[in-house]
Order: C-alpha cells, then structure tokens, then sequence
C-alpha cells in the first residue's frame, strides 16, 4: 500500500466500494428470488448469469447490441449538437431563446413511451426509438448548455467585447473551459439515458436486430433469465458508457477549467 | 463509523428485499384450496384478458359453485402456474407457452383446447381471397402481421411452411423479395391503408374493428385456421389444471369441463355487454379491458374460435401444431410428454 | 471627445438627465462621485457596453478598459492572458518589464497576488494603440504601498500613450487617488457635474497624500452637500 501512489490509493478505493455496491446488489437479488419463490417472477441468480454467458457467446446478441448502440449514439450524437447549436444562438441572441423556451418545455412534457405509439405510424420501428430517444435528451441537454454558458462569468465576457476579442479564441478559450466539463458530465449522463430510452422504445417497438427487442422476445416465450441477463448487459453497457463520459470530462477538466486554474 | 455504515447496508437490503418480494407476493396470495372431504370446492381460476376469457365468460356471468375467476395481464399468466405454490388450480393459457412451462405434466395436466384460433387477414383489396389453394398469390406481397414473434406471427410461418411457401421477415436490413412472402411487425395501430402493405394478420377482435371502420375500407380476405387445419383450426389455448386438485375434485373436474360445449354456445345468445360485464368483473385492479361492447361483435365472437376439445380428443393435434411450430423457432414451444394430457 | 446631452435611465432611476462632458486629448480626467452616482455607467457608456441617449463625439470605438477587478481568464497564463487580449509577443515583452512582471509570464493568475493581477490588467490595457483608456476604480481594495506601486507602473505604461494624444477617464470614489493621477477632476452629483477642477502638478504621479492647490477646492466640493437628501 505504501507503495502505491495517492491516485493509486484513490482508484483502489474507489474500486473497492464500487465492488460492495454490486456484492450489496447482488444480496438484494438473492433476497428478493428467495422471497419470491417462482424463476418467473425473479430467476435465480446463477441461471442469469449463466444466460448472460451464453448470450455473450451469441452472434445475434452482438448483432443487436451493435444496433441498439447505434441507435443510441445516433440518437444523442443529434440531440447533443442541435442542443448545442440552438443554446448557442438562444445565448447570443435572447429573443429567439424566449422563443425556444415554450416549444422545449413542450418537447419536455411529451410522454415519449406512449408518443411512439403514434411515432410508429409514421415511420420504421428502426427509427422510432431514436426519435423517442432524442424527444427526451434534446430538452436535457439544451437545458444543461443553456446553463453552462449563463455560467460563463459575465465579467470576463465584458472584458472580451471591450477588447474586440476576436469570437474563435473567446470560444477556445473562454467559453469552452468553462462549459465544456459541466457540458461533458451532462452529455455522460445522457449518453447512459440515451441507451436506456433506446432500449425501453425498442422493447414498445419490438425493433427487430436489437436489445430491446431480444428482451421483449425472451418476454414473450417467458424466458425468464434470459430477460435479466439481456438486462444486466444493458446496465453493464450503461455503466461503461456513462464511465467514459466521465472520463472524457475529468481529462478535459484536467486540462483546461477554471477549477484547475483556481 | 464502519458500525453504522454496515447497520445501514443490512436495512437497505432488507427494505429492499421486502419490496421485490411485495411485487411477488400478489400470486402467491390467493392459492387455492380444495375440500377433498365432499365440501364445497374452491377453486382459483385464472385466465389471459382477451379471447381465452371469453371461454369462461358464461361461467363467469353466472358463477360457477366454488370458483373464483381472475382474468390478468396476458404478459403476467406464467406467473400464476410457476415457483413453489402456484396460484392456480385452474389456468387458461396459450399452448406454446403451456408446453414451455408445464410440458412435464409434473405440475400441470391439460384438461383441453379452449380455443382454436382467432387470427384473420386483412386487406383494402378484397378481390382475393386467401384459401390454400391460392395462397401462393402472397408471394411477392408484404404481409404486416400483429406479433409477429408471437402465435399470430409462427403460425402464419406454420402456414406458409405447410404449403411450401418461401416468406421472409422485413427487417430494416433487407428489401422486399418479389419471390417470396414478405412478413413485416407491425403494431395494431399500424394496421392502416396509408401503411400501405398488401394485407395484414391479426387477432380478433381488433380485426372486426378494422373492418368495420368504414374509414378504414379494410374486409377479411383470409382466415389463418381455415389455412391451417380447416374447420378445426388450431389449438391455440388451453385450459390445464392443478395435478393435486384433480386428484381431490375429480367430479368437479368432470362437471365443469361437460359444462363448457355449452359457454360456448352461450356467447352467441347473450348480448355483448353481458359478456363484458362478466368477464371486466374479474379483472385486474386497474388494467384496461381488452374487450369492450364497441369490439365484440358477433363476427368478433364468431372468429374467436370458442369451442371445447378435450385432451384425449386433441392430443394428435396438439403435438402435431408444437412440432410445426417448433420447425418455426426452437424457443416458441417445447414437446410435451403424454403425462401432460388429462385422461377423465 | 465630447459628451452633449447624455441621458440614461434606469427603469424609473435617473442616472443622466442632458449630461455634457469635454475629454481632452492627452489628459487624464478623473470622475469623483458617490456610490452609486454614475460614474462606472458613465464608463461603460464610452465603452459602448451600455445603451444610452444623447451624442458622443470623437469617442472611439475601440478603447482600453481597466476594470476594478482584474478579470484575467484564470486557465491561462499571464502571457496567454495578454495574447488573448489582442496582443503581440514583442508588445507583450514591453509591457511586461514596465509592471516588473516579466518573471511572472508563465504563472496564471490563481500564483499571483492580488496587486500582481492587477498590473497584469494595467498591462493589457496598453498592448494596443489606443485613444481612449477608462480606469473603473482600478485601486480599490488595495492597500496605500500598492497603490503608490501601481501608480508608478502606470505612469511607466502611460508616458508613451500620452505622447500620441491618448486620453483617460479615472473613476474613483478616493480624493487621495484623483490627486495622484489625475490632470482634471470632474465631480459628479446626482447626473451632473457639481465641480470641475483643472490641477497642476510637478511629478507624475503625485506622491500619494502630498499637499496639493486643487485638494481643498475639492474637498469642499465634496462636503458641502455630504448630508443632503438624495433624490
């Protein structure tokens, strides 16, 4: 231990309670099949994992995977760069953001899982969770830039129109250190969301080829631990993902933020 | 610290615990009892929401002595024939998955077929009508078919199989054949002209309600049972019972099945608000009734396919239609050993 | 530069009602004034950061700001810091020496002191040619040794300026520091100018708190209406 550095120590640490949340996890699942007493309410936990295995094993689990991860990067790669755009103009220009405000809130308040229903008239069950997907990141994101940006400290912004500094170093260096690791962490948030939304709207779309539709098919033939293992991989995915983001944050943060300055 | 920290863990997964058990508990509240002592006999029924319901529905309307009806979630069925005390002593569920869970007969023998098929095609162009003699003129055609995964959709692949019918599914990745059958899923809010496929299959009785919106200009053109097997259909629910409660209700067993030719019967004569009544009467606390007096026409009743075949009757045909169904995928159904089959 | 009939209003708040102001070229002009008179308005009026009523005149459009913070990007370095702002590596060099903060180049702002800021943002202000220089309390929350430090370092900065006709406007509520620095004090009182007095000076800048002909018109000025009701 004493060799270990104190950012060794810290992953270490931070290893270690990550370990007893799934051990804790786990306990409450063996808990909760005990208590149930019927695999087709809650399987049993080794039959999960032992799906799990062979599902890692199978072609079309891949397939579907791949097609699910997709969808879901497609769905928030377009929903983070419209956000993006539209916050920026809404910054720049006030009166068009007073315009936005209303139509975000209503993007907001639509029920996306009962609005694919109707979103599957109109199109494929391909693209339906992506829309439904980017129905409920857009106003998240758009919200968490708008935010970002009213957080970029007034003064400074003064000081850059006094100085006609020109917009592309403002935005190198002004706006995106202080945006971009607030904008990252969100954007990590809603990469695990996306995938979760896609998954959920590909189960209502019975989307063939895809994680969701996998699950409402070991659903159908009551398969049951077949289910939770298709459920444990969505959670892993989403962990690893979510992960990611926030590494990409913490590096970008590192390397230029204020908090890092101060 | 550590003290507390370990303290709180054991609650939360205590607390945990009891909330995952308190969704499961519900099935397991209502078990059944049987008075194997000549008393009266009660029995808990359980059945999907939709057209297995109606089966039961006279027997519902009126009460059958000692019974106690709960029409559920088709999702949730499995629930109430699986894990260490079924709920069930009486259980209607589809066949296929009834082969699934209860195949072994261990558990679970099955007492008959209840229905026989309720699946029919539908187009907005009705100058062809779909018989085996002409089924070959889908070949080219999309097909949106309602559950594609499930019944509806491997039995149409059944059908199309039986008679030497190339199809395929559409699944994104893949364009229309002209040389084969094209089988597209769709939703049934998807089953509309401006979808724009040349017919779709579905269950009754959405599809009565299709054809009778005169918005829709949709008509039957096919009738999945008739392509399958003729007038006898096929099997598509079954009514199974607890092996320990037929042991100890063998005469109850034997009253309530010569009862059902007649249920059958009674759909037709009693008006379709009777029947909904008795069957949303039974239902799940909240859940949203599949039947309605809007959808259940006489020709929804009539395509329902509502008639008792008892085990020893229907035992070729059942195993016939798992083999067939099981060609189609390995996962829809399992083979069933005779044990599962009820001899009166 | 002239300033004629400037009125600007907050809301119901009357901050200039026809308000009118002669800049010199190559002077120093210092508005004194009570909190909350005008005086930074005033500023960001020349700065065209604010809406206003009214003619400016030979105000130019592009000025130097030394604003009472300093207002440095905190993820930069003092050097980067002064890049960001426009200027060029040679400039930047010049400037540094003359706030005596060339050793700090590569430092960023949180390594510095407060006084060091500071001249960082005295420094800015003169990498470019410019005309018009505003000074919004550019000493405020010092102590007296720093401000006569950064006195000197401004008047280093400002002897070129000068030379080439650059005028600068000096908001400061310290009568200590309008002496230091200023060639002409104008007082502000309820949107208008309630003094104007011209001072002589034999050094630059004037030793802080030393004696001086304008100090008692001004400070009679200022006074004389200390305790009357504001509007």
């Amino acid at each position: 231990m004493k060799a270990l550095s104190e950012t060794g120590k810290r992953l270490l640490k931070g290893a270690f309670w990550t370990a007893a949340a799934v051990v804790f996890l786990f306990a409450v699942w063996l808990v909760a099949w005990k208590a149930a007493g019927n695999d087709y309410i809650i399987p049993s936990l080794s039959a999960s994992l032992r799906e799990a295995g062979r599902l890692l094993a199978e072609g079309a689990f891949w397939r579907a995977f791949c097609s699910t991860l997709s969808r879901s990067l497609t769905a928030f790669v377009f929903s983070f760069f419209s956000a993006s755009i539209l916050a920026v103009v809404a910054y720049l220009v006030p009166a068009f953001g007073k315009f936005l405000s209303p139509l975000v809130s209503v993007v907001r308040s639509v029920p996306t899982m009962a609005v694919i229903l109707i979103i599957l008239v109109w199109t494929t069950p391909v693209k339906a969770p992506v829309i439904v997907a980017c129905l409920a990141l857009f106003p998240m994101l758009f919200s968490g830039m708008g935010a970002a940006l009213a957080a970029v400290p007034s003064d400074l912004v003064e000081m850059s129109r006094v100085y006609r500094v020109p917009v592309r170093r403002r935005i190198v260096h002004l706006y995106l250190p202080c945006a971009a690791p607030y904008v990252l962490r969100e954007g990590a948030a809603a990469l695990s969301f996306s995938l979760k939304l896609t998954v959920s709207a590909e189960v209502l779309a019975n989307t063939y080829r895809s994680l969701g539709g996998l699950m409402q098919e070991a659903k159908l033939y009551a398969e049951m631990p077949r289910l939770f293992a298709l459920t444990l991989a969505v959670i892993a995915a989403g962990f690893v993902l979510e992960g990611a983001g926030m590494l990409l944050a913490h590096f970008a943060e590192r390397r230029a933020s204020w908090k890092s300055a101060l | 610290m550590k003290k507390k920290t370990v303290f709180s863990l054991i609650i939360a997964a205590a607390f945990s615990a009891a909330a995952f058990s308190a969704c499961a508990v519900e099935g397991d509240l209502s078990s059944g009892s049987a008075d194997s002592t000549g008393g009266t006999v009660s029995a808990q029924i359980y059945m999907p929401d939709g057209a297995p319901a109606l089966a039961l529905a006279r027997y519902m309307a009126e009460g059958e002595d000692g019974a106690e009806y709960h029409v559920v979630d088709s999702s949730t069925i499995q629930t109430y024939v699986t894990g260490n005390s079924p709920a069930a002593d009486l259980c209607i569920l589809p066949l296929n998955l009834a082969s699934k869970l209860l195949g072994t007969g261990e558990t679970y023998q099955m007492l008959g077929t209840v229905t026989h098929g309720n699946i029919y095609m539908l187009s907005t162009d009705a100058s062809v009508q779909y018989t085996t003699d002409n089924l070959s003129a889908l070949v080219g055609k999309t097909v949106g078919v309602v559950q594609l995964p499930n019944v509806p959709g491997l039995t149409l692949k059944v059908v199309l199989n039986q008679n030497d019918i190339p199809w395929q599914e559409l699944t994104g990745d893949n364009q229309a054949a002209a040389d084969k059958v094209n089988l597209r899923a769709v939703t049934r809010d998807q089953v509309i002209p401006a979808t724009g496929y040349d017919c779709y299959v579905m269950p009754e009785p959405a599809a009565s309600v299709k054809v009778n919106n005169p918005n829709m200009n949709f008509e039957f053109v096919g009738d999945l049972q008739e392509l399958y097997g003729g007038e006898k259909g096929y099997p598509q629910a079954v009514l199974v019972a607890k092996n320990t409660f037929i042991e100890e209700n063998t005469e109850w067993i034997a009253d309530f099945l010569s009862g059902l030719d007649g249920a059958a019967e009674w759909l037709f004569d009693a008006d379709a608000a009777t029947i909904v009544d008795a069957v949303s009467a039974h239902l799940t606390e909240g859940l949203t009734p599949s039947l309605s007096t809007a959808n259940l026409s006489q020709t929804a009743i009539e395509h329902s396919g509502v008639w008792f075949t008892s085990a020893a009757e229907g035992k070729e045909e059942v195993n016939a239609f798992l083999d067939k169904l099981i060609a189609v995928s390995e996962t829809a159904a399992s083979k069933v050993s005779d044990a599962f089959y009820y001899q009166s | 530069m002239e300033i004629r009939a400037l009125t600007k209003r907050y809301g119901q708040k009357r901050v200039f009602e026809n308000f009118s102001l002669h800049i010199g070229e190559g002077e120093i002009l210092c508005i004194l004034g009570e909190s909350g008179g005008g005086k930074t308005t005033l500023l960001n009026i020349l700065a065209g950061l604010t809406s206003y009523e009214g003619e400016l005149s030979g105000v130019p459009e592009k000025v130097s700001y030394i604003f009472q913070e300093p207002r440095l990007l905190p993820n930069l370095t003092v050097r980067q810091n002064l890049r960001y702002a426009g200027g060029r590596d040679a400039v930047i060099d010049e400037m540094l020496e003359k706030t005596e903060l060339l050793s700090c180049a590569d430092r960023r702002p949180s390594q510095l002191s407060g006084g060091e800021r500071q001249r960082v943002s005295f420094a800015r202000a003169f990498l470019q040619p410019i005309k018009l220089l505003l000074m919004d309390e550019p000493f405020s929350s010092l102590d007296t040794a720093l401000k006569i430090r950064l006195a000197g370092a401004f008047a280093r900065l400002w002897a070129d300026a000068r030379a080439e006709g650059t005028a600068a406007v000096f908001v400061t509520h310290d009568l200590e520091e309008a002496l230091m620095l200023a060639d002409r004090v104008v007082v502000l009182r309820r949107g208008g100018i309630a003094a104007d007095v011209r001072l002589s000076r034999t050094k630059f800048p004037s030793p802080y708190g030393a004696p001086s002909p304008g100090r008692e018109a001004l400070l009679s000025v200022l006074l004389s209406d200390s305790i009357a009701p504001s509007e």
